[in-house]
Parts: C-alpha cells; structure tokens; sequence
C-alpha cells in the first residue's frame, strides 16, 4: 500500500506546528479546533507552506526533507488539494477548471475533463461558471479537477462543511464512496461526527500545533484525552 | 452633551419643519460646490464653437502636441505596466514588513508637487545630476529630450497603476493559486492563467488612471523635458503655451484633453449587474 509520511515543524506567528502523520489508502481523518494547525498540515505537505524542519515523502518517493535539503516545488508532488471553498477557478467554466490539470491536445483534454464530470454526475453543468453552480455540483466540479491529474494523494479541508443540511448527507457519501474507488491516501480535516463515522478512517485530533489522539476506525477511544475529543468522541447526540 | 441634549436633537429629527431646513442647507452646500466644479467645464465648451475649434485643430501648435502626448503616454504606460506589475505582485502577495514600507514609498510622487518631481528628476538623471556622469559616459542626454516627458509622467503616475495593481493581486484568494500548482502549473502559467485574468480589472482601471495622469502632466515635464514643440511639448504644455498667442488653439487643446478624461471616466465607471468574466 501506499503511504504518505509527514514529519512537520512549522513556525507560522502565533501558531509552533510539530507533527508526524502517517496515511495509507484507509484514509486519515484530521480533528481539532479552529486555529489548531489543521489546514497549515496540509498547506506544508503541498510545498504551499515552508516547515522549518521535516520530511514528506510517498511511497519512497521524498518531496521535502530539510536534512538532505530536498523541498520538491508543489506542481511535481502530485498531491491533489481541495480547500474548504473549493477555489474553482471564478473565470474558467466547470469543463475549464477540470481541463487545467489535464496535459495534452486542447481538444483531447476537454473531452477528458467532459468525461470526468459526467462520471461524477456534473456533465449537465459543465459549461457554467462556478458561480452558477450549487454548493454540492461546486464540490463535484472540484474533486473532479482534482482528480484529473491523476494525484498521488488527495487534501481535502473540510469538504462538506461549506454545504447546507439537506445536500450535506448525500454528497457526503457520494464523496466517501468516490474516495474509497480511488485507492489512494488521502487526508479529510472535518468538525463533524458523522464525518468521521462515515469515512471511518483512522483519525488523528490536533490541538495547538500537536497530535493529542489517535484512533483507528471503528473503535474511537472510550477516554479522551482532551476536553476537545472528549466533545469530539463523547456520547452520541452530545453535541 | 446632557440627557436634555440628546433627545432635543432626537426630536430635531422628526420636526418636519427643521427637517426641511437642514435638506434645503445640504442641498445649496453640495450644489454649490457641484456648480463649481461643473462650471468651468461648461465654460470651455460653450465660449467657443465648433468653427473655433475647428480652427484651432490647425494650429500649427495642435498636431504635433497631440501626436507627442499619445507617443509618450503610450511610453509611459508601457513602461509602467512592464516594470510595475512584477513589483505590484510583490507588494500585493508578500506580507514582508518591507513591503509595507516599500508601498509607502511608491505612493510619495502623489503628494510631491510635480514642479518638485521635475526638479527631482533633473537633479538625478540631468547633466549635472546625480547619474549625470554615468550617462554622459554612455552619451545619453536625457534632460530636455522626448525620454524626460517620458520619465517625468511614469514618475508621476506610477503610484495610480501600482496601488490600484497591488490591491487586485492582494484580493486573489491564495487558495486559487496554490490550487493551480498542485494541478501541475509552473509560476508562470499560474500567473498567466489564473492570476492575470482574476486581477485584470484592477490592471485596466489602474493603467486607464494612470494613463490619464500622465495625459495631464505638466509641471515636471516643464521642468525636466522643457517646453520643445515636436520634442517636448505635449498637450498642457501647448495649451499653456498656445494660451500667450492664441485663445482659441488652447482651448481647442483644452477640449481635446477633456473629451478624452471624460471618455477615461465613462470607461472606468463601475458596471452593474452580475460579473461576466
């Protein structure tokens, strides 16, 4: 299997970051207040971010090691990101913002890019601007530029958080389940609950720039170890 | 102010009578200056009449200030977009203390009069200035030459395209842009393809004020260019010129640069309704 492996210290103001995550194809849930460090993890594994000491590597492939000062620039790491507001390109139509990762003939690519979201059930809508798509065709359109270039990992920040109620059950297993067929790591930061049951990934809670808990899926910890997990794990219902 | 303070002016508000008043007050302080500014304007065009200007387009002062001030703007302009916009990159995206203080500095031609930016300029790149030996040594003379009109308005209208350049690029959401690298892109496909685009109505409206700046240029050109017809002497420089022999040319001159801010105004004027990108 394959496995993405960050050690990472990263300094940023207020925020001192030290960190080691290991993700398989299970997938890793990533938990923990506003502020924690969250998306600066991903940020940093992306190359978007400078750790002042660490290592990122997949399968045996490093993309940063401050000792042997390796730091791979974020277009080769072939890690796919999908921020918490999506950042579909405003300018581009949704076939556009998919056909930009997608290397070749221009007419070739946008048949692929076509192919891609008609596959994620958003063909009908890939002539429109994002700002003319609903919260869950937004997230569809972005997986699928994010798929694309066939990454070796996928980032994702709180990909459900920016959806209302209603839509938020359906993309959510829609999204597990296209995660699940991709067999490849991939990282979820959610607040959510049922986020983390129904990824039912290992999950790791962060709490000021530190890993205070983990948990393998399935069997999330009886004790927590903070007042935060302890909300985040307590009894169904508690929150 | 006491309590009785308070609600006397509350009550002010709703006497419809002293309401009036203070509408009718607003009304003849805001036109009044509004007149004002009007006015003169109105002047320049309904003093003379269209046979006036007619000839005043054949003065022998007209063409060439006409053609010098849309080479050198076009210059300027040029040079501002070509060396302003990587800068206002780094200040929109960098959160360097320096940047702020480099932002700061970029904005000092607007408060600087522009006869002090002239004398400036000539005491930097002038014969006897501070670069003078450097370029005599490459036989370059720039003072008194179409390159100082050039120089004196991209000293003069830099901070209009850089500070309206730097905000555009400053409201990019980073995630756009870090997005666009994980989709394979190198810095300057990002750039051209998602950051160009995303700031490219900041950069007009930045290069249309600034162009309209450097239009109306005067006092350094005066003072660094000179007042050289064919060579130096762009459009306010002819209609303060032309003004000493013929009133009519000026103001023909006067309503040629006019037309053309109110056309810079009309096109910058902010558009309703929906984006379309």
């Amino acid at each position: 299997m394959t496995a993405l492996v960050a050690n990472l210290a990263v300094r940023l103001g207020a925020l001192d970051l030290d960190v080691a995550l290991e993700v398989d194809e299970r997938g890793l849930i990533l938990v923990g207040p506003n502020g924690a460090g969250k998306t600066t993890v991903l940020l940093a594994m992306l190359g978007a971010r400078r750790p002042s000491r660490g290592r990122v590597a997949i399968a045996s492939d490093v993309l940063f090691d401050s000792a042997d000062g390796i730091d791979r620039p974020t277009e080769e790491r072939g890690l796919a990101y999908l921020p918490q507001n999506y950042a579909l390109f405003p300018h581009l139509t949704a076939v556009r913002n998919v056909a930009f990762g997608i290397r070749g003939p221009r007419a070739e690519r946008l048949a692929k890019a076509r192919g891609l979201l008609e596959r994620l059930g958003v063909g009908a809508v890939a002539d429109r601007h994002p700002a003319a798509l609903s919260g869950g065709e937004q997230q569809r359109v972005a997986l699928a530029r994010a798929l694309a270039p066939s990454p070796r990992a996928l980032l994702l920040d709180e990909p459900l958080a920016a959806l209302d109620v209603e839509s938020r059950g359906s993309v959510r297993d829609f999204l597990v389940a296209e995660l699940r067929a991709q067999h490849r790591p991939f990282v979820v930061i959610t607040h959510d609950r049922d986020d983390i049951r129904a990824f039912d990934a290992p999950v790791a809670v962060i709490e000021r720039g530190r890993v205070v808990q983990r948990a393998e899926p399935g069997a999330l910890p009886t004790s927590a170890a903070t007042s935060f997990a302890a909300r985040l794990f307590g009894s169904p219902g508690a929150d | 102010m006491g309590r009785s303070g308070w609600s006397q002016l509350a009550s002010l508000r709703h006497n419809p009578r002293v309401h009036r008043g203070w509408r009718v007050a607003g009304y003849l302080l805001g036109g009044g200056l509004l007149a004002f500014l009007v006015l003169p304007v109105v002047a320049l065009f309904v003093t003379g009449s269209p046979a006036d200007w007619l000839a005043g387009l054949h003065h022998p002062i007209t063409l060439p200030a006409l053609l010098l001030s849309l080479t050198t703007t076009a210059l300027s302009l040029g040079v501002l977009v070509v060396f302003g916009t990587p800068l206002a990159w780094w200040l929109g995206r960098s959160e360097a203390r320096a940047a702020r203080l480099v932002e700061t500095v970029v904005q000092l031609p607007i408060v600087v009069p522009p006869a002090v930016a002239g004398l400036a300029l000539l005491l930097a790149f002038g014969r006897r200035g501070l670069l003078g030996p450097l370029l005599e040594g490459l036989s370059i003379d720039i003072a008194f030459s179409t390159i100082a009109v050039v120089l004196a308005q991209v000293f003069v209208a830099a901070p209009f395209y850089i500070q309206a350049a730097t905000t555009a690029f400053a409201s990019i959401d980073e995630n756009l842009l870090v997005v666009a690298r994980t989709l394979g892109a190198r810095p300057p496909r990002v750039l051209f393809r998602v950051a160009l685009p995303l700031a490219r109505r900041g950069l007009i409206a930045g290069g249309a004020l600034a162009w309209a700046r450097a239009l109306g240029e005067f006092g350094a050109t005066l003072m660094f260019a000179g007042n050289l017809s064919g060579r130096t002497q762009t459009l306010p420089l002819a209609v303060y010129t032309a003004l000493e022999s013929d009133l009519r040319a000026a103001q023909a001159l006067a309503v040629i640069l006019v037309v053309i801010a109110l056309a810079i105004i009309i096109f910058l004027r902010p558009r309703r309704g929906r984006h379309r990108w």
